[in-house]
């Protein structure tokens, strides 16, 4: 079974440069360059027009954009090593966090569900957690790994996990609430590009250089099944809402969506070989499950109304 | 003893020297034992606190080291020392191995002629000097002789000193006959010195190192020698000075030239590192208001060029640089005449010179589109090298037509440093502005290595960018559990098959690349994507990623850029 898909919207200049962090809330959709600027298009709109542009965001490029679920806050993390807090409803900046430690500069983040939470990875490989709401904001856990470099972070849906990709092909899991780390998670020898909890935090995905998406059990730290079909580094791995789906991104400019019901990959997206950094679902407001991709341009893709939806 | 006692003058000026050229070498980086190292303000303070130090003070500090107690007391009496607590830490565990011999030997061997010389010459004794040595005698018993000889040796310095300063205006003409002068007076005042026993002080006006990066006017610092110094890093730093100076007098005797390679080579024990000479080169012909060139000393010369064209020097000789298998070292700019190109028309500057050497033995570059003339600096370009690029970029090939310049550099931030330092002329020289125009190539295209060769070139063999990822998987690792969609995959291990040969960024790689972005974020916009994706990524690549698919890599992209294909 397979899903059929068509290119929505493909938004060409969006940025002077390459674009390598993407956010979506269900009225944003948010995207950071190696230019200075964050632009914001509208998610809702089927011409997705550009309705906000943060200026001044990081001076040398963004690399990283984490959203909460509920589309209030947004982070985004910079070249220059800092993280700028952003307050989605009044379209404003609201703090930053500038790490003390010059060696644990941040580079990887996410939010929580709330948006209160704030989970960064740095150059040194601390994890720590930082609550948002507080002003300046208040560092809650400081995890140690082994000092390899953070490439990705994520939070579980109710805050109560942490996950960190590091450069080594480490993958750890912390519990929040005890301040432990649960896992260690052993087996991928390659930098791990993304790390991202199943929206019931059931399930970790895991996805890098080794082509391969793996899919773990958080509680038991078993690796239950994986995903091959990828013949580049992996870049990026997102939910589709209800936790039936997955997207993955590529190097070599490959968007493929799996099913994990029937655990294949249903759609192979991409004509260009230009890398895609990101991809995710979009916010579902139809029947289908709608993506948005980032590389080179952003570009929307529509389900094909019809096909299959499982 | 009683023949040493013949030609006491002699004895003593031989024995000064060994006392500079018998040191232990201390395994130290050198700039910074002798103080000159590139923050020269605090430097300069050290010297200036040396010299204000008076003769008694002077034998407080150095008594206790040539009493025959152990490196204990000696580690008491370094902290006095306004120069040892920075480097106390490393050598405290072995400095009693070392001060002791080092010191204790000299003074007790070459001192000994001292007594009879004394009392045998007593015009140059003060009347005072027997009877301080009797009471430091009593008082200090525990004295054996050689201290006590070495204190005679001190106290019977006159109050005579001698000060040279070099302070002269900028003058590149000035003969090298001056400049034997200058140095003449030197070896004349330490002749002096060395007979009445008095004190040579030697200040040079040299330029902060610091202030030649930025772009403030250059700042005067003074750099003060005493002999006899009251350390034994001061005697050193002498010793270094004045046997720089014989080379350069040696040099413009003979008429040679020196490298400042060669220069550190003379006397490796005695410079301890090529930075101490290179700065004292600097010094000197800061402090003399010449040119480097006038002290018959250059830098080696570095950079390779290898292509259809001749250059004329002007000592009448032709270099033809079409010589197949090897490169030509580029000559300074004052020794070329002039330089004919044939039917070139492009300019290919390679940073290393593992590339170079493999295009120049092949002779493919005849092959090349253009014909490219292939410059390679070795790293980073000395000045010899930039200085041919721009002369080669202000020159016309035989078809009247000037020449395209392109550069093949590494995919890492170093590369990419270098690209630029080709292209704008470096940090150093934007400062003084006088040579900004005369080494930059402004019209110098990146070629490559670019990230999306990376991708195009180097993915897995016999395939562009499509591979299928079974062949590229091998047993062990990841244990699937879960789905077979493809059986044969159980219980495998990915290795990533394309891109393949790069390597991982290090942590000073993304120091570097951070630092040059923050350098040119709004200045040049297509190296700073190249270092977003650099730390993006995470991967660099050297310009071997290409592998046995250079030469079809340089067909291409040349050819594309010539007919308007370059993206």
């Amino acid at each position: 079974m397979s899903k059929q898909y068509l290119t929505a919207l493909t938004i060409d200049n969006a940025h002077e440069s390459s674009i390598y962090a993407l956010g979506v809330t269900s009225d944003y959709t948010l995207t950071g360059s190696g230019s200075s600027v964050i632009k914001l298009h509208s998610t809702k709109d089927a011409a997705h027009p550009l309705v906000h542009t943060f200026t001044d965001a990081h001076k040398l490029g963004c690399h990283h954009i984490a959203v909460s679920r509920t589309g209030k806050r947004a982070v985004s993390a910079g070249f220059e090593g800092s993280l700028k807090i952003w307050d989605l409803e009044n379209l404003e900046a609201n703090g930053e966090i500038a790490d003390v430690n010059k060696d644990g500069q941040i580079w990887a983040i996410a939010l929580s569900a709330d948006g209160s939470r704030c989970l960064t990875g740095s150059h040194n490989g601390r994890i720590r957690i930082w609550d948002l709401d507080k002003d300046p904001s208040l560092q809650l856990r400081d995890y140690e790994t082994k000092n390899i470099f953070t490439l990705c972070v994520d939070l579980s849906a109710d805050g109560k996990l942490a996950a960190s990709g590091h450069e080594n092909g480490g993958v750890y899991i912390f519990n929040n609430e005890t301040g432990r780390m649960l896992h260690s998670l052993t087996g991928l020898m390659k930098p791990i590009r993304d790390v991202s909890f199943s929206p019931s935090g059931k399930l970790l995905a895991v996805c890098g250089d080794f082509q391969v998406i793996a899919i773990y059990d958080v509680h038991s730290g078993e690796q239950v099944f994986n995903f091959t079909g990828h013949t580049s580094w992996v870049f990026s791995v997102g939910w589709s809402e209800t936790g039936q789906f997955l997207v993955t991104s590529s190097f070599d400019g490959k968007t493929k969506i799996w099913s994990m019901d029937s655990r294949t990959c249903v759609t192979t997206l991409g004509e260009s070989n230009q890398p895609i950094f990101r991809a995710s679902f979009l916010p579902k407001t139809g029947a289908g499950e709608n993506l948005v991709t980032v590389g080179t341009a952003i570009t929307y893709y529509r389900e094909a109304s019809g096909a299959g939806t499982n | 003893m009683s023949s040493n006692l013949e030609d006491l003058d002699d004895l003593e000026l031989s024995n000064v020297i060994d006392l500079y050229q018998n040191q232990t070498p201390i395994k130290d980086d050198g700039s910074e034992y002798f103080g000159w190292s590139d923050d020269d303000g605090t430097n300069a303070a050290e010297d200036t606190s040396v010299c204000i130090i008076d003769e008694s003070q002077f034998l407080d500090l150095t008594t206790p080291i040539f009493t025959s107690t152990t490196g204990i007391k000696i580690q008491d009496t370094l902290p006095t020392n306004t120069q040892i607590p920075e480097i106390l830490p490393p050598i405290q565990p072995a400095d009693s191995s070392f001060l002791l011999p080092s010191l204790q030997l000299p003074s007790t061997t070459q001192n000994l002629p001292e007594i009879p010389h004394s009392t045998a010459a007593p015009t140059t004794v003060t009347s005072a000097s027997p009877t301080t040595d009797l009471t430091t005698n009593s008082q200090e018993p525990e004295l054996d002789l050689a201290s006590r000889l070495h204190k005679v040796f001190l106290e019977n310095r006159g109050d005579e000193t001698i000060t040279i300063i070099w302070e002269e205006p900028d003058n590149s003409s000035r003969p090298s006959r001056w400049v034997l002068e200058k140095i003449d007076e030197v070896f004349t005042a330490w002749l002096d010195v060395i007979d009445s026993k008095g004190k040579l002080v030697i200040k040079l006006r040299g330029c902060e190192r610091r202030t030649l990066r930025s772009r403030s006017q250059p700042k005067w610092v003074w750099k003060t020698l005493v002999y006899p110094g009251p350390c034994q890093r001061d005697n050193q730093k002498f010793g270094a000075f004045v046997r720089l100076l014989e080379l350069v007098r040696e040099a413009i005797k003979l008429d040679k030239i020196y490298t400042k390679r060669d220069i550190y080579y003379k006397d490796v024990a005695l410079f301890g590192s090529q930075r101490t000479v290179d700065n004292l080169v600097d010094d000197i012909a800061s402090a003399l208001g010449v040119p480097r060139r006038s002290l018959h000393i250059t830098a080696a010369a570095k950079g390779l060029v290898c292509g259809d064209l001749n250059i004329f020097k002007t000592d009448g000789s032709i270099i033809n640089c079409c010589i197949e298998g090897e490169g030509v070292l580029i000559p300074s700019s004052t020794d070329i005449e002039k330089v004919e190109i044939k039917d070139s028309d492009t300019v290919l500057i390679i940073e290393k010179e593992a590339i170079f050497r493999t295009l120049a033995e092949s002779g493919d570059w005849k092959r090349l589109p253009g014909r490219p003339i292939f410059v390679c600096g070795k790293g980073y370009p000395d000045i010899a090298t930039r200085e041919f690029a721009h002369y080669l970029y202000l020159t016309k090939n035989l078809a009247g037509q000037y020449l395209d310049f392109y550069c093949l550099v590494d995919y890492d931030p170093h590369g990419l440093d270098i690209f630029t330092m080709y292209k704008n002329g470096s940090l150093i020289s934007r400062a003084s502005g006088t040579f900004y125009e005369q080494m930059a190539v402004p019209a110098l295209r990146h070629l490559g290595v670019k990230f999306c060769d990376i991708l195009e070139y180097c993915s897995a063999e016999g395939n562009d960018g499509s591979a299928s990822s079974g062949q590229n998987m091998e047993d062990t690792g990841i244990v699937s559990t879960g789905n077979e969609q493809e059986p044969r995959n159980k219980r495998v291990r990915y290795t990533s098959s394309p891109p393949q040969g790069l390597l991982p960024m290090t942590l000073h790689d993304r120091a570097k690349a951070v630092s040059m972005l923050q350098r040119d974020h709004n200045t040049a916009v297509e190296h700073t994507d190249d270092l977003r994706k650099l730390l993006f990524v995470g991967y660099k690549a050297e310009i071997q990623v290409l592998g046995d698919q250079l030469f079809r890599y340089l067909d291409e992209k040349l050819g594309g850029q010539r007919i308007g294909l370059a993206s």
